[in-house]
Parts: structure tokens; C-alpha cells; sequence
């Protein structure tokens, strides 16, 4: 994912031509943004006095204020930005207004914040300092929460080899996340230009036994399943390995009886490429013997370096299957069924149908809630139909946190309300096993 | 000597364009870039950023831009750390790598040539055996196993250190990746001291030293030793290079916030200006380095005139 | 005992071994001989004989392992040196007895100023000072005759030529007074002119000191010159032992014959020179009988099938070799 450093627009268009100016990165960022249109004489958003801000819309997107936790709507403060340039996140320079204030910022190191005295809520804060460790390996990670000198960890620490160990912990916090698993078929060309191919090839992947097999949940559709109440979500395609051969059979893969024969289909043209990181091979190695099992087909894995894979993603350059993934970035469908509303962005399948933009766009003029999302989900059985992707997983926390350290729950962008974390000395009230909401 | 001195320094600025110009096409045939991400960009952000990182210039044009900076000693901002010139990212990492690095390598020389003369003045006891068997489990065993072994016993068995993270020096955290680091130098200074010691103790001159009357302490530490030790003093210079390459390992494995931990993230970000600087920064300490050790030969051997 | 007859130093039976993958080597095989206070005796033997082993074995420097001293008596100053703590015998070194080796060139420390490597023999056994022993290097120095020696003092050995290098080491035994010097070789490694000075060195710090010296040569010219008693070793085993002149001119050993044929002689007219046939023995595997016995002009049964008796001469020569008798007659009848 990339984020522009920073959307701060200021009131008046002057400056805010000055900034635009001055940074071309965040001006093209903003230019290329869709979700927000910008025009040159109105961006939508005004200051209307000290404690209030009006964002106008041309059209309804209901889901825009389930947007605003994200870190592009974070209050800035304009003229230490002014003052201090690209170096205003530095510690020293930077102005937040959250209930801690940024004190030491060292790279692949550390980044200490301790409770900020001026914030409004300041009394109600229970820990002085929160120190996050910037730690890049799962081993480190889980070696010093072993060791103790951890309260927590991030979300995906523990490794899924270690969850028959870990698992069964009073520590461990899993939960759901908003972050999906899929591989991407290039439409554009080879065999898997074929949705009988497509739909072939995802309908002989037991999810299931994949996701025992991984400790997580089976991804059946593109959104995640419950974490979106009232959503009336589609469902893919299930687990049916004979109507796959059936399918094959039908785009050509066939002996002379007319059943599927294994050894015409073009193997060679078709590929699976992931990047080493995480789970990624594991899962690969698995559906690479399920595409064995079920079809009799032998897809071969090729590992590439993430931002090598990236390219030859975005330039459809890739044969067949590619490796990715999705973490929403607001707590709406439309966060997954917007990757492929355009060729931009996420969309790396080459697939694109106007009735899907269509659907899209009508759903984001409904204002009635109920209305929108079953327009949306509409949307999605479209996609699932033309299947540009292979849903595999849903993400979930997996994450250690010390039975002393409360108010503190799984969250699924780590996006945890530290003011209200504490450390409880009174082992009596310590917690055991996942924390119920609301204690 | 100063002639020698200044030859050998000329000698370092080709070899520094060498590596330079080695690093600055490889970066460049590594596919995606710095804002390469899972998420396409908009042409117009890009070719946006391109002009703006001079991306859009001709090779030639960055090229000289690359090597300009060089030559001033500044590597330009790093494209991932908006804001941070490379060398502060250089000055904020080197002290954590070189006190590692020296750490390392002064435990490595006092383990080292204590068990590779105690080796060599008793070859073939139990001594000797067990010292060159330690030596060749420190060569054999890699440090990305060394290092989670040691953790498993110090940190998550016996409590004693902390696995992993930097807390300056001295500090109890700076024990386990000391001496995961130190391993393989122990190895080799050991085998050095014991076989040039070992061809040493044969010499003439012991036996003259010897027979003068001095005792065995005195032979080994007043005529032996310096003979002995050279061996490990030209290890030394490849050393340090060694030494590079296990920084980046062992500090990714206690995730320290040193060099070789920012060299990794910077290639797989493909900031090439920090790319460039740490690999400069590392190819001019390697080069000076090895002609202190030239230079500190004329002070350990007379015979050796530059 | 020992004082009473003059024998500064008498060695009695001595056997050196030595483990090797061919197996235990004798390189020293029982041989016994003496050094008389102020005597200059001369040790000959083709090269592997063992005169170094057993000169060595006198102050204990044979490396161990693979060396061992198995058996023998060494008697100095009416002590056993075999007996001696390690502190004793380091106490000897360099102080009573002491040793000069065969390459200059490598028998100095490259590393340490002259200066140091001479103080550090006085500052150990006469408990100098620094200046003291410094004071006490450069005149040692300068009587082993290198010029301007108080500004050579701190050079350092490559800057001294081989012949130099020689003398710093003469210098550096001589340091103590020792009782007992042992030349092994001492100007095998350098050429003719300076040989010749180097020995007329040691010749003349021998009789300014009154030492007793061992003289190891290969060089029975110089054994004629400088000698006054001649000991033969081979395959590790004394064959004769004799006053140097009576040696000269009435061997009474068939090895001995050898050496002496193999000098050439300036006056002869023969320009091949003579050479004793064959290789010196291998000392793991030596044939029974007489060790020369294969290379022996005169070898006859008894030679190859019993080992030979040492036969006493005359109260000062001995020769091992059934045939001595004979053969001392002969040379007699010869000369
Ligand atoms: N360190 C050693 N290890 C094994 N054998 C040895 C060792 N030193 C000496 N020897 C054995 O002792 C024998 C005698 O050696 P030594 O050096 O005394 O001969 P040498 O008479 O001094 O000969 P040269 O005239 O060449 O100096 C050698 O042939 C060798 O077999
Ligand atoms: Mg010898």
C-alpha cells in the first residue's frame, strides 16, 4: 500500500496551491485520488470555526465517515509542517493531539510516547509511556515476549507453526481482521484468460483444509465473512472438484470421450508466483498439491522478492496465478470491492467490467444503508462470477499479550486505544484468555 | 611510508568508483522502485515522482549526480526516511554497528589467541583437541543458527540476557550478539595463533631464547607471541569485511538498529542514495582499513620497510 | 669426582629417542664422553648423527614430545643435569653453559632490538639493571668485535650481516662466562673468509675466559685447528674418540678413515675427492651388526651379524669396530 506523505489541505486556495506546488508527490497524490475528487476550485473541505470542519460531497459515500479513523483524516498542526518541512514527524517537532506525545523516534529501534499532560483527558490516563519496539522478525518478536520484556506484541507475531503450541495459551489474542488473502489470475492472457480456467482452478482448492490446516478462516467470497452486519454477502463458489474437471473439459482440456484429460492442459503456461514473506510459500506448497491432487495438474512455484513481484504484477506480465493480499483501510466492503472498480491501484488481474463500475457507483449514491449494500453485494456476486481472483483466507490477530495488561483487546489494525490500557497488579484480575469488549 | 601511505590512499578512489558504479547498476536492474508498492500508481503520480527524484533524467545525468555526491562526501536524502540525509541515517547506525564489530572482535581476539596458544604450546593434549574442536564448531556453525541457539539457552532457559534490542553500551543486551558475532573470528584467530605459534615455537629463535635461561612464560610472551600473532593481525583487514556481512545478519537477528539492519531495508525499499552511502561508507572503512593493517606490519615486523 | 680428574663435564650412556610416524628413533644411542675444564673437544659426524640431539639433551632443550632423554647421566659441576628441577636447569642456561647455533640468520629474534635480546640474558642471571645491562651488551659487543657497537646496539637483527649476526650471538652466550660453550655448526652458514674469523674469535675468547668449549663441525679442518680432542659420532653412536692429533694420524676406525679421505687436500694432485659410499643409515630401521657395516670398505661376516665392541687403545682413545686393533696397527705402520 502506498499513502501520499499527507493530505492537508489548507483553506485558502493560495496556500493551498503554495503546498500543492511545493510537493508534487502529494500533488499527484491527490490528483489521482478518486474516492475524493479534487477539483482545482473546490476540494469539499473548509474549516467552518476553530472546533468544526464541513467536508462536502458530490456524491453520497455513506461509508466515508467509517473513513475517518484512518490516519489521512488525523488533525495536523499547519505551521509546524510549515516550519519544519519533510522533518516535521521527528521528535520535538511534531504536534499530535492524542492522549501521548511522540518522545524518541529510532529507527528499527524504538519509538517511545509518554502520556501527554496537555491533552484534554490527560487525568483519565492510566500509562505514562508506551514503548514500541520496531522489530521486523516473528522469532525476535515472540523470543522476547517469552523473555519478558514484552507486555505485547503486534498483530501476526506468532508464526503457524507455532500455533499448536501457542495456541492453547492464556495469552493468546486472536480475532478476525479486515485483511483478506487472494491470488490474482491475469485475465489478459494464457489459459487462465478463461473463466471456465478461473473458476476451474478456485473450485478445486479445499479452503477448508486449508484454513485448518493454517488455524485461520476459509476466505468464500471477496469480503470477509461477519465483520460487516447486515451485509448480505455472496457466496463463491464452494469445494467441487468434479464440476471443476467438467469445466476444463468444456474449455478444451479433453480426450476424445469428452472427460477432462490433465495432460492437455498448458502447465507450462501457467504459474504461481508469491514472495518468500510470511506464510506465503506454505500456502502456496499447499494449493500447489490441492491443483495436483484435484486436477492432476502440476502448477509450478516461482518465489520472488516482494517489490519484484510487485512489478511484474501491476505490468499483467505474470503467467496465471500471483500471490497478494488486502487489509482494509475502513470498516466497509466497499474498502475490498473498490481494488477493482479501476485497473489502478490493486487491480492486477487485468480484469475489468463496466457493469461492475456501474454497480459501484450506484451503490455509493444510495443513501439508504440497507439499499447501498445490496447493490454492493450485488457488485461482488458479479465478481465472484467472472472469478479475477482466488479468495483464499481472512487474516486474523494472532497476537500475545500478558494476562496484566488490560483494557486492551484484539484490534484488527493495531489501532488500540491506548488511554484506556493499564497494568493491573492485582493478579486476581488479571485476564485469561481472550478479554470480553467492554469490561 | 608516506609514500606508501599516499599511493595506497590514491589506489582507494578507483576501487571506490568500482563498488560505487557496481552497487549503483545493480540497484538500477533490480526491478520496482522505491515507491513500487501493491498498489499500482496513478501514471500521474509517478511520472510526478520521477521528476522529482530525477528518475526521468538520462543514466548518464544520474549517474554523475551519483558520483558528484561522492565526491562531497553526501549521499543526498534517503528516499524512504523523507527528510533524513543519509548520512545522519550513516552517523545514527554506524556507532551501534562498531560497538558491536569492536565488541566482537576484542572478545574474539582474547578468546582467541588465549585458546589458540594454549592449543599450540600443548599440541595434541586434550587441550589442543578440545580448543581446535570448539574452532572448527565456531567456523561450521552459521550465525543465523548461532545466535537463536544461544537466545534458546541464555535468554529463554536460564534468563540470563535479553534475546534481542539495543540498549547502548554496556549493557547486558549487548552479550548474546557479541558474542554470536564473535563466534567465527574466535574460530579463525584460534587456528591462526595456534598454527603461527605452533611454527613459531619451532623456530630458532626459541630455541636461542631458550636456551638462554628464560622460562616458558617468558619465551612465549616476550619472543613468541609477536611472531605468532601475525597471522592474526593480517586476518584483521578481511575481517572487518567479514564483519560487515555478519552485522547485517546478527543485527537482523536482535533486531539492532545498526548498519547492516538499515542495508537490508534499504535494498528491499531500493533507497539507492542510502544503498550507495552504506556500500561507499563500507567499501572506504574496508580499504582503510586494510592499509592500517598494512601500516601497523612496519610496526610489528622491522624487517617490513615501505 | 668429577673436579677431581678435571672433567668439567661427563656424559655417561646417554640415549635420546624420538617418536615419529617410522617409528622410535635412537637418535643419541648410549654414548658417553667427557669435557675437561678448559678443553676444546670436537664433535664430527655426517649429518644426521646426532650431534646436535645430544648437545641439545645437555641443557634439556630436546622438544618433548616427540624427544624423550631415555637413559644416561649428564654430570656438571658434580651435579646430574638430569635431575636438575626445570627451575635449576634454566638457572644453568645461558649462565654456565651456553649455546650458539648453526644459522645466524635465524637464530635472532627479528622482532627485538639486539640491545634487548643481550640485556635480557644479564638482567636474568647476573640481576642487572637496564643501564647496567645495556652498559654490559655494548662491551660485549665490542669485544666480540662489531664496530661502533654503542650505536649498533639497537639495530635490529636483519640490519647485522651473517658474519655480524654470528658475533652478536658469540657475544650473547658469552654474556655470563659460562663455564661450557657449545659451538653446533657455528660457521657452517656463513662463507670461508668469515668463517675463519669467527673461529679465531671463539679461539680467542676462549682463552681470554678460560671456558671449556664443544665444538660441532662437519669440518675436520677445522677440528685440526681448533680441537684438542676429537669425538666421531655416527648413527647416533660415538665410533671414536681420540686426541685430535693422534686422531689425525692414527685412526683406528674404518668411518673415521672415511672422514678423513674425504678432505681434500690442497697439495694432491687428485682432483675427484673422495666419498664415503652409500647414505647415512635410516635410524628407524638399522641393519643388525655394525650401523656402517653396509658402507664399510673392511666389512666382513661379523660386522653385519654382531654389534661391534668398543676397544680401548690407548687410555685416551677408544674405536667401536671389531677390527679396531687392526686398524690402529696399520695407520701405525702407515705414518
Ligand atoms: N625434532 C625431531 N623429531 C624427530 N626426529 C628428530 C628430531 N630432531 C632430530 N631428530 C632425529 O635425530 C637425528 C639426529 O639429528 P641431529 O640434528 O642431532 O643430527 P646432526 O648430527 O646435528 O646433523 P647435522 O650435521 O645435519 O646438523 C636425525 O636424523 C633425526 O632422525
Ligand atoms: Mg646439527
Amino acid at each position: 500500500m502506498h499513502s501520499p506523505a499527507r493530505v492537508v489541505l489548507p483553506k485558502s486556495e493560495k496556500n493551498r496551491k503554495k503546498i500543492l506546488d511545493a510537493n508534487p508527490k502529494l500533488n499527484a497524490a491527490v490528483t489521482g485520488k478518486q474516492l475524493v475528487p479534487v477539483g482545482a476550485e473546490d476540494i469539499g473541505v473548509e474549516a467552518v470555526d476553530d472546533y468544526t470542519l464541513r467536508i462536502s460531497f458530490s456524491v453520497p459515500a455513506p461509508y466515508f465517515i467509517n473513513m475517518m479513523p484512518h490516519q489521512f483524516f488525523r488533525a495536523l498542526h499547519q505551521k509546524t509542517i510549515e516550519k519544519f518541512g519533510s522533518a516535521w514527524t521527528d521528535a520535538g517537532n511534531i504536534v499530535t493531539s492524542g492522549a501521548f506525545k511522540l518522545e524518541s523516534w529510532k529507527h528499527y529501534d524504538r519509538i517511545v510516547v509518554a502520556r501527554d499532560p496537555m491533552n484534554w483527558d490527560a487525568r483519565n490516563v492510566k500509562l505514562d509511556r508506551v514503548v514500541f519496539y520496531l522489530l521486523t522478525e516473528n522469532a525476535t518478536m515472540m523470543s522476547l515476549y517469552k523473555a519478558g520484556e514484552l507486555d505485547a506484541t503486534y498483530n501476526h507475531t506468532v508464526p503457524s507453526a507455532w500455533l499448536d503450541v501457542i495456541g492453547p495459551l492464556k495469552d493468546f489474542m486472536d480475532a478476525p481482521e479486515a485483511a483478506i488473502d487472494y491470488y490474482n489470475f491475469n485475465t489478459s492472457k494464457g489459459p487462465t484468460a478463461d473463466v471456465r480456467v478461473r473458476k476451474a482452478m478456485n473450485m478445486s482448492l479445499d479452503k477448508k483444509a486449508l484454513a485448518n490446516w493454517r488455524h485461520v478462516k476459509a476466505l468464500t467470497a471477496m469480503t470477509p465473512d461477519g465483520i460487516f452486519p447486515g451485509y448480505p454477502q455472496p457466496k463463491g463458489d464452494p469445494f467441487d472438484p468434479e464440476k471443476a474437471k467438467r469445466l476444463l473439459a468444456e474449455a478444451g482440456y479433453r480426450d476424445a470421450s469428452g472427460n477432462f484429460d490433465p495432460k492437455k492442459f498448458e502447465a507450462s503456461e501457467v504459474e504461481l508466483i508469491v514472495n518468500p514473506d510470511a506464510n506465503n510459500l506454505p500456502y502456496a506448497e499447499f494449493i500447489q498439491a490441492q491443483w495436483k491432487q484435484n486436477l492432476g495438474v502440476t502448477i509450478s512455484i516461482r518465489v520472488m522478492e516482494a517489490k519484484t513481484l510487485s512489478k511484474t504484477m501491476s505490468a499483467l506480465e505474470y503467467k496465471g496465478v500471483a500471490r497478494t493480499g488486502y487489509a482494509a483501510d475502513y470498516m466497509d466492503p466497499y474498502t475490498f470491492l473498490s481494488i477493482f472498480g479501476s485497473t489502478g491501484g490493486a487491480n492486477n488481474t487485468g480484469w475489468l467490467d463496466p457493469k461492475y463500475v456501474a454497480l459501484l457507483e450506484e451503490a455509493n449514491r444510495a443513501v439508504d444503508h440497507q439499499k447501498r449494500y445490496q447493490l454492493l453485494a450485488q457488485a461482488e456476486q458479479l465478481l465472484l462470477d467472472a472469478q479475477p481472483v482466488i479468495p483464499l483466507t481472512v487474516g486474523t490477530t494472532r497476537s500475545l499479550k500478558k494476562p496484566y495488561l488490560k483494557g486492551f483487546y484484539p484490534n484488527p489494525a493495531m489501532l488500540h486505544p491506548w488511554k484506556y490500557a493499564f497494568i493491573e497488579r492485582d493478579s486476581s484480575k488479571w485476564d485469561y484468555g481472550m478479554p470480553e469488549m467492554g469490561n | 611510508m608516506l609514500r606508501f601511505i599516499i599511493r595506497r590512499v590514491i589506489v582507494i578512489i578507483p576501487m571506490l568508483l568500482i563498488v560505487v558504479s557496481l552497487t549503483w547498476t545493480l540497484v538500477r536492474l533490480a526491478p520496482g522502485s522505491f515507491y513500487t508498492g501493491e498498489k499500482k500508481l496513478a501514471p500521474a503520480v509517478e511520472k510526478n515522482l520521477r521528476e522529482k527524484y530525477g528518475l526521468d533524467k538520462p543514466w548518464y545525468v544520474q549517474y554523475g549526480k551519483v558520483l558528484k555526491n561522492i565526491a562531497r562526501f553526501d549521499f543526498g536524502n534517503s528516499l524512504k526516511y523523507e527528510g533524513q540525509s543519509v548520512n545522519q541515517i550513516l552517523l545514527r547506525a554506524l556507532p551501534v554497528s562498531a560497538t558491536l564489530g569492536i565488541t566482537a572482535y576484542l572478545i574474539a581476539l582474547l578468546v582467541g589467541i588465549t585458546m589458540g596458544a594454549l592449543a599450540a604450546l600443548k599440541p595434541n593434549s586434550w587441550l589442543d583437541y578440545a580448543s581446535m574442536t570448539l574452532a572448527m564448531l565456531g567456523i561450521s556453525i552459521p550465525n543465523f543458527v548461532l545466535g537463536p541457539l544461544l537466545v534458546l539457552l541464555f535468554s529463554l532457559t536460564l534468563f540470563w540476557f535479553p534475546p534481542a534490542l539495543w540498549n547502548g553500551f554496556p549493557s547486558k543486551s549487548l552479550v548474546l550478539p557479541a558474542l554470536t558475532l564473535s563466534a567465527i573470528y574466535i574460530a579463525y584467530i584460534a587456528r591462526l595463533t595456534r598454527s603461527g605459534m605452533l611454527e613459531v615455537m619451532r623456530s630458532d629463535y626459541i630455541r636461542t631464547a631458550r636456551a638462554k635461561g628464560l622460562s616458558e612464560t617468558q619465551v612465549v610472551t616476550r619472543h613468541a607471541l609477536r611472531g605468532g600473532l601475525l597471522p592474526v593481525v593480517s586476518f584483521s583487514g578481511p575481517a572487518l569485511a567479514f564483519l560487515i556481512t555478519g552485522t547485517v545478519v546478527v543485527e537482523r537477528i536482535f533486531a539492532l538498529p545498526g548498519l547492516g539492519n538499515y542495508f537490508i531495508n534499504a535494498c528491499f525499499n531500493r533507497d539507492e542514495p542510502l544503498i550507495i552511502g552504506i556500500v561507499a561508507f563500507i567499501a572506504i572503512s574496508v580499504l582503510v582499513f586494510n592499509l592500517l593493517v598494512d601500516i601497523s606490519y612496519a610496526f610489528i615486523d622491522p624487517r617490513i620497510r615501505y | 669426582m668429577s673436579t677431581e680428574n678435571g672433567n668439567l663435564l661427563s656424559v655417561r650412556d646417554l640415549c635420546v629417542v624420538f617418536k615419529t610416524e617410522d617409528g622410535t628413533v635412537k637418535a643419541v644411542d648410549g654414548i658417553s664422553f667427557e669435557v675437561k675444564r678448559g678443553e676444546t673437544l670436537g664433535i664430527v659426524g655426517e649429518s644426521g648423527s646426532g650431534k646436535t640431539v645430544a648437545n641439545l639433551s645437555l641443557l634439556r632443550l630436546i622438544p618433548e614430545p616427540p624427544g624423550k632423554i631415555e637413559s644416561g647421566f649428564i654430570e656438571f659441576g658434580g651435579r646430574d643435569l638430569l635431575k636438575l628441577s626445570q627451575t635449576e636447569i634454566r638457572g644453568l642456561r645461558g649462565k654456565r653453559i651456553a649455546m650458539i647455533f648453526q644459522d645466524p640468520m635465524t637464530s635472532l629474534n627479528p622482532f627485538m632490538r639486539v640491545s634487548k635480546q643481550l640485556m635480557e640474558v644479564t638482567q636474568l642471571h647476573l640481576g642487572h639493571t637496564k643501564q647496567q645491562a645495556r652498559a654490559h651488551a655494548i662491551k660485549m659487543l665490542e669485544q666480540v668485535g662489531i664496530p661502533d657497537a654503542h650505536e649498533r646496539v639497537d639495530s635490529y637483527p636483519h640490519e647485522f650481516s651473517g658474519g655480524m649476526r654470528q658475533r652478536v650471538m658469540i657475544a650473547m652466550a658469552l654474556s655470563c662466562q659460562p663455564e661450557l660453550l657449545i659451538a653446533d655448526e657455528p660457521t657452517t652458514a656463513l662463507d670461508v673468509t668469515i668463517q675463519a674469523q669467527i673461529l679465531e674469535l671463539i679461539k680467542h675468547l676462549k682463552s681470554e675466559t678460560g671456558a671449556s668449549v664443544i665444538l660441532i663441525t662437519h669440518d675436520l679442518g677445522v677440528v685440526a685447528g681448533m680441537t684438542d680432542r676429537v669425538v666421531v659420532m655416527y648413527a647416533g653412536k660415538l665410533f671414536e674418540e681420540a686426541p685430535t692429533r693422534e686422531l689425525f694420524e692414527r685412526t683406528a676406525n674404518p668411518y673415521t678413515k672415511g672422514l678423513l679421505r674425504s678432505v681434500p687436500d690442497p697439495t694432491s694432485e687428485h682432483e675427484t675427492l673422495y666419498q664415503i659410499p652409500g647414505q647415512p643409515p635410516d635410524l628407524a630401521h638399522l641393519p643388525p651388526g655394525c650401523p656402517f657395516a653396509p658402507r664399510c670398505e673392511r666389512a666382513e661376516e661379523i660386522c653385519r651379524r654382531e654389534f661391534p665392541p668398543f676397544v680401548e687403545l690407548t687410555m685416551s682413545h677408544r674405536s667401536l669396530c671389531h677390527f679396531a686393533n687392526e686398524i690402529y696397527a696399520e695407520t701405525k705402520s702407515a705414518a
